[in-house]
Formats: structure tokens, C-alpha cells, sequence
């Protein structure tokens, strides 16, 4: 396969993780609509899509840990350390909810404590992740808007192709 | 062998996160948060329920059965699903959107005021009266 077919491929995988990844994270921030129960085994299925959203963007990850000290773009930077706060936050916000679950824990034959300072820790976490994936988001967008625009206008390219291909058999045909 | 090793490196580090947590939360300030937050109000459960959570609290969990989409002693969790669940729903993807919208035209807005301000202000029409 072309180098840049390759990336546009992986891009476009990319883009189909994240989306999954952003609908599932607004499923999980509304309780009320998804019900306790989906929110939290849709939580920890969250958790395991993070570690994979992490391992497709692996050589950034590493690329920018290994030279963060050295000269990389200040945006990079921010990018990086935006990340890592929103990596704890969503470590904290899973594991809170693990704590204080009353559907998925159980299962597992783990009792159920209510544990006050935890309640509070997801309520504040949940609120504050919000807000960093709205700027892991918005950091993105330009991406986002690329990759999205070109795998429309690659689409809609096929799709005139393939319209053309058959109206050229057809009239073969006839 | 490869995803394996770096999906457990991950792990490592949230493990580490969930370390620090666990460690920076002592029993001491857990029951003190859990007392403020019963204090305002806010995660209070009725009386049968802390009762009813003990009980449950059986390894295979007869718990699991009961919390339905309607149950929950979150607080914020507690209630019904429907149009209320919806709006939940919008009201994220509209913070996102705003905060989107914020990091994004930021900056244009920002140039564009900063060129407005750049431009001298037009001189008002010269009063015929007068100028004659």
C-alpha cells in the first residue's frame, strides 16, 4: 500500500475511534439518559477505548516524552501536558466510579461502601473532564476538520466515479 | 507482544494515578467528605437505602438486579431517564461546542479586534454650515 494512502487510512481509522470515543463519553456524562447501569459498563469499556485511542497514537506519545525538554513547538507542549492532566482525570474519574458503583462492582462480588470523599471526587472529576476534552477537542479541530472534509470529498469522488462507470457500461450496453 | 507491552505500560501509569489518589484520600478525609456532602444536601440517601446497600453488599450482588435505570444514590444519577436524560446529553456537547468555539475563533476574534482597533477612526463629515 502508498505511504499516503496508508496514513489516510490510518487517519480515517483515527477519526472513526475518536468520534466512537467522544459519543460514548457524552452517553456516559448524561446518567439520566443512559441509566446507572449502561453508565457504568459503558465507563469501563471507556476505559479500555482510551488505552486504545493511547496505543494509535503511540509514536506521538513517545516522540514528544522523549524530547519534551529539548526544542519541540510550544503547542506540542501544551498538547502534551493537556493530555497527561486529561489522562489522570479520566484515570480518577473510572476508578472513583469503580469505587462507589452499585451495578458493575457487585458483579464482580465486590460490596458496595458509599464513601463520601469518592462521590465527590467523581462529581468534581467528571465536571473537570468536561472541560479538558473540550480543549483536547478544540486543540484538535483543525484535524478533525481535515480528515472529516477529505474523507467526504474522497467519498463523494468514488461515488461520482462509480455513477460514471455505470452510466458508461449502460450505454456500452444499449 | 508489542500492543501488549505498551497497553501495560499504560496500565502502569494508571495505576500510578490511582496510587496517588488512594494515598492523597486517607480514611480521615473520606468520612469528613462524606459528611459535608451529607451536610449540603447533596447525595443523601433515604433510609432504607443505605440499609438496602448493606445487604446487597453480598459477592454476586442481588444489587446489580435491583439498580435499574431508575435507581442510583448518586445524587445527580438518581432519577428518571427520558427528555431530562436527552438534555443531559445536549447540555455537554454544548459546553464542548462553546469551549470549541472559544479555543478556535479565539484568536481570529481577537486579530480582527486588534485591526479594528488599528484603524483610525473616520474624521465625521464636515459640517456644511461651517464650513461656509
Amino acid at each position: 500500500m502508498q505511504p499516503a494512502r496508508k496514513q489516510r487510512n490510518q487517519n480515517k481509522l483515527n477519526l472513526a475511534v475518536d468520534s466512537a470515543i467522544f459519543v460514548a463519553f457524552l452517553v456516559i456524562m448524561a446518567p439520566h439518559f443512559s441509566g446507572i447501569a449502561i453508565h457504568e459498563w459503558l465507563s469501563i469499556a471507556f476505559g479500555a477505548a482510551i488505552v486504545a485511542h493511547l496505543l494509535l497514537h503511540w509514536q506521538w506519545l513517545v516522540g514528544v516524552t522523549g524530547r519534551f525538554s529539548s526544542k519541540i513547538p510550544q503547542s506540542a507542549r501544551i498538547n502534551y501536558l493537556l493530555n497527561a492532566l486529561l489522562f489522570i482525570d479520566i484515570t480518577i474519574v473510572i476508578f472513583s466510579g469503580v469505587l462507589i458503583s452499585e451495578s458493575a462492582l457487585p458483579v464482580f462480588g465486590i460490596p458496595f461502601t458509599p464513601n463520601g470523599i469518592w462521590r465527590m471526587l467523581h462529581a468534581l472529576s467528571a465536571n473537570l473532564s468536561l472541560l479538558l476534552v473540550g480543549l483536547h477537542i478544540a486543540l484538535h479541530w483543525q484535524w478533525i476538520v481535515n480528515v472529516a472534509s477529505r474523507s467526504v470529498s474522497i467519498a463523494r469522488l468514488g461515488h461520482r466515479r462509480a455513477s460514471q462507470f455505470t452510466a458508461a457500461h449502460m450505454e456500452k450496453e444499449v | 507482544m508489542q500492543f501488549l507491552g505498551r497497553s501495560l505500560v499504560i496500565l502502569a501509569a494508571a495505576l500510578i494515578v490511582v496510587g496517588i489518589t488512594v494515598a492523597v484520600s486517607r480514611p480521615g478525609l473520606a468520612t469528613r467528605g462524606n459528611a459535608d456532602f451529607q451536610q449540603r444536601g447533596e447525595f443523601v440517601q433515604p433510609p432504607g437505602r443505605e440499609a438496602a446497600a448493606e445487604s446487597a453488599a453480598v459477592p454476586g450482588g442481588r444489587q446489580a438486579e435491583r439498580a435499574g435505570p431508575h435507581s442510583g444514590a448518586h445524587g445527580r444519577h438518581a432519577g428518571s431517564a427520558g427528555l431530562f436524560g436527552l438534555g443531559e446529553v445536549l447540555k455537554s456537547l454544548v459546553v464542548v461546542g462553546l469551549i470549541v468555539a472559544a479555543v478556535v475563533q479565539g484568536p481570529r476574534l481577537e486579530h480582527w479586534l486588534r485591526r479594528n482597533r488599528n484603524v483610525p477612526p473616520q474624521r465625521p463629515p464636515a459640517d456644511p454650515i461651517e464650513s461656509v
